[in-house]
């Protein structure tokens, strides 16, 4: 099965918090093939290859990954402990996306190996302006090593 | 002088040149003078002879005529001869050239002429006119005459001339010879006067001089006539000076005849060579040193009295014998040695090289260090070099060691010689050899040093007890000064009531025996009664009698009163020991035998202090109470102290085993203290009861608090990620919104969509602060030192990034401060937010932060001169979610002050305000201070 190639991968349950990323990534015109899943397990599948997503050619793997850190089932520190323990992933830079800068996960998440993270403001110009330089970052300046 | 000969040279020289040119202008006058002389006598020559021409003019036609006449041929008068003889005259002086060829011509004819007239008749001629011939020869004679003549007086006019000049040389030539001689003259004469002058002058000096020298001066002539004597000579002449004058010597001074003066005055007069003799005159009972110095016309003598030089010299020789006489007593009978200024030995004699054993050449040169026994201190060698250095005799005594090792001792006197200048050049050391005397003295010294530094006292008495000799222990047992007591009866120090013994001890002496340590009373100076501990010896004269008692007294007060004391607090002991409530006190020897037994425990335990005292504690009490004990006093007996609790008879008891210590530090005795502790272990009991309950309780109560605290962790959480996810999404939606519908909204819409917006905002940010708020509760203080200079400026520059404020701050140099960096940045935050804030709408907003030492804290002010707050509502200040100003007015929570006032309680500091409203608002919060780390101290 072919899979046109995805450049981000955004992991967040929370549906109103996707479209608003999703859009101001678009605002920010940084990406064009964005996945959005909806939990960890279905991150890991697609990363990995299992279950759900285990027709797709893993070696295709996305140039940056948004991970929101309270997930149902898999939590995001999981997945991100699952990513940078995989030799084949973890080279991804992982941008973790947390609701507040005073979070202890943010902690974890540093020592599990995490490139960065962005605080989900309430106010939406903040959010999408973090993202916008973040993602800019990550996508361009910080070219994923050729195999 | 040479100045002088040149100008006489000069003058001499002037004086000869000018009679030179005196005597050759003297010849010329004498050369034209004789000259002048010739020509007259030419002239007259020439005129008589024109005279007599004339007058014998026969053939002067005139006359000629004339006498053709009557009678007239007497008119002729020829004298021929005369003629003749003036032509020989004029032959003979005529010079001149000229006149000598007139004369040449004129001569031979006139001589021709005349002829003719002598030989012929010459008026015969003349009348028979045959003289025509004649007549011109006459003629030409008389030409030649006139020539001759006029030639002659031209000749005198010039050698006049020439003579006038000559005169007139000669006349200037004199004028400069007198005047000449009359400069020599006065000059010669000047000199003269001038010499004569300074040599009267220096006469009368030498004279002055002659008079002023102590010598006798007197002169004499070669006659030996005095000329001169000085004030000296005359103050022992028989004579005044106008008397003696011109008297000759030896009349004078008869008794000089056969003197050794006389002898060598004449040999001087004879010889011409100075004289010099010293001697004694009789006469005059004087030594006299003569010099007699001869000159050209006499003697001068020069001499003075000497005879006290003479005698003081006979003295000196007759002294210096003396001394070398002692010097050779000295050497003989002493021990002797001379040593530089230095130290260093020039000379020794013969008994100094015999006492010390070294030869001369080893000592001389060395210092006396070569004979150094080390007994003397260095103070004390220095001493002696103090003395002798300031010239001052040292005396003392010496002990030297010999080449050989052994040891003598010396008595010394070292004497320094000074010189003009009062310092030492020379020391002589004079010993005598006093090594055996010093053997026995040592040993007198001995005994005397241990008799005075005895703290006994040592007394000797006659068997009449009268005190003979008293040490320096007597006088302060006694307090009697030895001149006080000696001669006194010893009964004097002897307690009334006490007499009898001392006869008692008096009579035992007597018998020979010794009395030893025998204990009584004595009697001080002041009245004071001793203890005493005497040992009494008889003392046998030489011929082994008993003469008498020495004593040696030891005060034995102290030793006396301390056994007394000992037993009165033995008895104090006992006595607490006994009256403790419910303890015992027991004292056991090293073999547990029981000494001492106090207190009323021992009872209670079921056991008398009859039973007991005097047994071994093994063999009195039971097994199970006196094994367990073994272990114990094995500790103790090592010389640990050991506590035990344990439980008897239904008392719980503690009880401590005690080692006793003798002076040598050894263990002698057991002492053990029981005492019964029953009520307290009941309290303990209880106490522990409680404490285990309490524990329970706070276990308990500790479980809750974590529980209450994960929950509350877990409802921040869940307010943190689900409270504020729909807000965001409220907020998110109005944005696409606002963005996307912006043209399908109207004005009202648009306004509502704001509200929301807002509203959602300041949700999002009430969320936070109760966030970090609750937070702030669970959150460690973590302290450490901080710059607050650096926390505030840091602050501040972050404020000013994320706003639009502007103000003038004020920042004091700030004390650092102990306290969690992170918070007091929160903190710091807070209030200069505020201070931003709430002075923003001032036309010049001002902010100061400052900071002061108070009561141990340290208090950080920050001030602005924003809005303020009614002082009124300061108790609400500090409360969450308290506003003291309207949202429309300044945006906010609520929540900064109450975070401010956690953290500094947290940090156990109180914070507070104070305002003016309007004018200046001033936020405190003090903060506990603690010494300052000495090295990291921002």
């Amino acid at each position: 099965m072919t899979t046109p190639e995805i450049e981000l991968l955004l992991v967040e349950d929370s549906r109103n918090d996707a479209e608003l990323t999703i859009r101001a990534l678009q605002k920010n015109k940084i990406v064009n093939n964005i996945l959005h899943l909806r939990d960890g397990a279905a991150a890991l599948d697609f990363l990995f290859g299992t279950g759900e997503f285990s027709e797709r050619n893993i070696r295709q793997i996305p140039r940056v990954v948004l991970l929101d850190l309270k997930m149902p089932k898999v939590d995001g520190l999981e997945v991100l402990r699952q990513i940078k323990s995989n030799a084949l992933t973890k080279n991804i830079p992982v941008v973790v996306l947390t609701s507040s800068k005073e979070d202890p996960d943010i902690k974890m998440a540093y020592e599990l190996g995490a490139n960065s993270y962005i605080v989900k403001p309430v106010d939406f110009e903040g959010f999408s302006k973090a993202v916008g330089e973040l993602g800019l970052y990550w996508m361009i300046l910080n070219q994923r090593p050729q195999k | 002088m040479n100045k002088n000969k040149l100008i006489y040279a000069v003058l001499v020289l002037l004086f000869l040149s000018i009679a030179v040119f005196s005597y050759r202008a003297y010849q010329e006058v004498l050369k034209y003078a004789g000259l002048a002389n010739r020509h007259n006598s030419v002239l007259s020559a020439f005129l008589n002879l024109s005279r007599d021409v004339n007058n014998a003019a026969v053939l002067d036609p005139r006359l000629v005529e004339i006498s053709r006449g009557e009678d007239k041929a007497k008119m002729f008068y020829t004298d021929s001869l005369a003629i003749f003889q003036q032509l020989d005259v004029l032959q003979t002086i005529v010079r001149d050239t000229e006149n000598m060829r007139t004369a040449g011509i004129l001569i031979p004819l006139v001589r021709r002429e005349f002829a003719w007239i002598y030989s012929s008749n010459v008026p015969d001629s003349i009348r028979l006119r045959k003289s025509a011939v004649h007549l011109a020869n006459y003629r030409s004679i008389d030409s030649l005459i006139s020539s001759g003549t006029s030639r002659t007086k031209l000749l005198i006019e010039l050698r006049k001339t020439q003579f006038n000049t000559e005169i007139k040389k000669l006349s200037r030539w004199v004028l400069f010879f007198l005047a000449g001689s009359g400069m020599l003259l006065l000059f010669t004469t000047f000199r003269l006067l001038r010499q004569k002058k300074q040599r009267l002058l220096k006469e009368k000096e030498l004279a002055n001089v002659f008079h002023r020298i102590t010598d006798s001066v007197v002169s004499v002539d070669n006659q030996w006539r005095y000329t001169f004597l000085n004030d000296a000579a005359l103050s022992t002449h028989p004579l005044s000076l106008e008397q003696t004058l011109g008297l000759v010597m030896w009349d004078v001074h008869p008794a000089m005849h056969g003197t050794i003066f006389y002898d060598k005055f004449h040999e001087a007069m004879s010889s011409g060579k100075v004289q010099e003799v010293e001697g004694y005159y009789e006469p005059m009972d004087t030594w006299f040193s003569v010099k007699v110095y001869p000159s050209d016309d006499g003697l001068t003598i020069f001499y003075k009295n000497i005879t006290g030089v003479k005698r003081a010299e006979l003295q000196l020789s007759k002294s210096l014998k003396e001394v070398s006489d002692y010097k050779y007593a000295l050497d003989e009978s002493s021990i002797m040695a001379i040593t530089d200024a230095a130290g260093l030995i020039e000379y020794v004699n013969d008994n100094f090289c015999k006492i010390s054993g070294f030869s001369r050449e080893e000592l001389i040169g060395r210092d006396h260090s070569i004979l150094s026994s080390g007994y003397h201190s260095k103070k004390f060698i220095s001493a002696i070099w103090n003395t002798i250095a300031t010239g001052k005799v040292w005396k003392g005594e010496l002990k030297n060691k010999a080449k050989d090792g052994t040891v003598f001792w010396v008595d010394t006197s070292i004497v320094p010689f000074l010189n003009d200048a009062g310092k030492p050049y020379q020391y002589v050391a004079i010993n005598s050899d006093i090594t055996e005397r010093k053997k026995i003295g040592e040993q007198q010294e001995l005994s005397a040093s241990i008799i005075n530094s005895s703290d006994d006292a040592i007394i000797s008495k006659t068997l009449d007890g009268i005190i003979t000799s008293w040490n320096k222990g007597a006088e302060k047992i006694f307090k009697y000064k030895s001149s006080e007591i000696i001669g006194q009866n010893i009964l004097k120090l002897v307690p009334p009531g006490f007499e009898e013994e001392e006869a008692v001890i008096v009579g035992r002496i007597r018998g020979g025996s010794i009395i030893d340590h025998y204990e009584t009373k004595r009697l001080c100076k002041d009245g004071q009664l001793i203890d005493v501990s005497l040992t009494i010896s008889p003392i046998k004269n030489q011929a082994g009698q008993i003469s008498g008692a020495s004593k040696i007294c030891r005060n034995i007060t102290l030793q006396k009163d301390a056994e007394r004391k000992l037993v009165q607090s033995e008895k104090i002991y006992k006595t607490i020991a006994s009256s403790i409530p419910g303890s015992v006190i027991c004292l056991l020897d090293t073999n547990f035998n029981y000494q001492l037994i106090e207190g009323d425990m021992m009872e209670k335990l079921g056991f008398s202090k009859e039973q007991l005292l005097g047994k071994n504690i093994y063999q009195s009490l039971p097994a199970y109470i006196a094994d367990p004990l073994a272990g114990h006093f094995q500790k103790v007996l090592e010389g640990q102290t050991v506590t035990v609790e344990s439980s008897r008879q239904g008392y719980d008891v503690i009880s401590r085993y005690i080692p006793l210590k003798n002076e040598q530090d050894a263990v002698n005795a057991i002492m053990t203290v029981t005492i019964d502790v029953t009520p307290l272990k009941a309290a303990h009991r209880n106490i522990s009861e409680l404490n285990h309950v309490l524990e329970k309780r706070i276990e308990e109560r500790t479980v809750e608090l974590k529980k209450s605290n994960e929950e509350l962790e877990a409802f921040s959480y869940s307010v943190s990620h689900d409270l504020r996810a729909p807000l965001r999404a409220v907020y998110g939606y109005a944005n696409i919104l606002e963005e996307d519908y912006q043209d399908k909204l109207d004005e009202e819409g648009k306004r509502l969509l704001h509200e929301v917006q807002g509203n959602a905002r300041k949700m999002g940010m009430l969320i936070d602060d109760l966030l970090s708020f609750s937070r702030l509760g669970r959150k460690k203080v973590e302290k450490s030192w901080i710059d607050m200079n650096v926390l505030v400026a840091d602050v501040v520059q972050d404020i000013l990034q994320h706003s639009g404020f502007k103000a003038a701050i004020n920042l004091a140099d700030l004390l650092p401060v102990k306290g969690d960096r992170g918070l007091m940045q929160q903190v710091m935050f807070n209030l200069l937010s505020n201070a931003f804030k709430y002075s923003s709408k001032r036309e010049k907003s001002v902010i100061s932060v400052m900071s002061r030492v108070e009561k141990n804290n340290i208090v950080y002010s920050v001030t602005d001169n924003g809005a303020g707050f009614d002082m009124k509502y300061v108790h609400k200040l500090f409360g969450v979610f308290q506003r003291l100003h309207s949202e429309e007015d300044f945006t906010g929570t609520g929540v900064g002050l109450a975070i401010v006032k956690r953290i500094i309680q947290k940090h156990r500091g109180e914070v507070w305000a104070e305002s003016e409203e309007g004018v200046r608002t001033t936020f405190y919060f003090s903060l506990p201070q603690y010494p300052p780390l000495k090295s990291s101290t921002p």
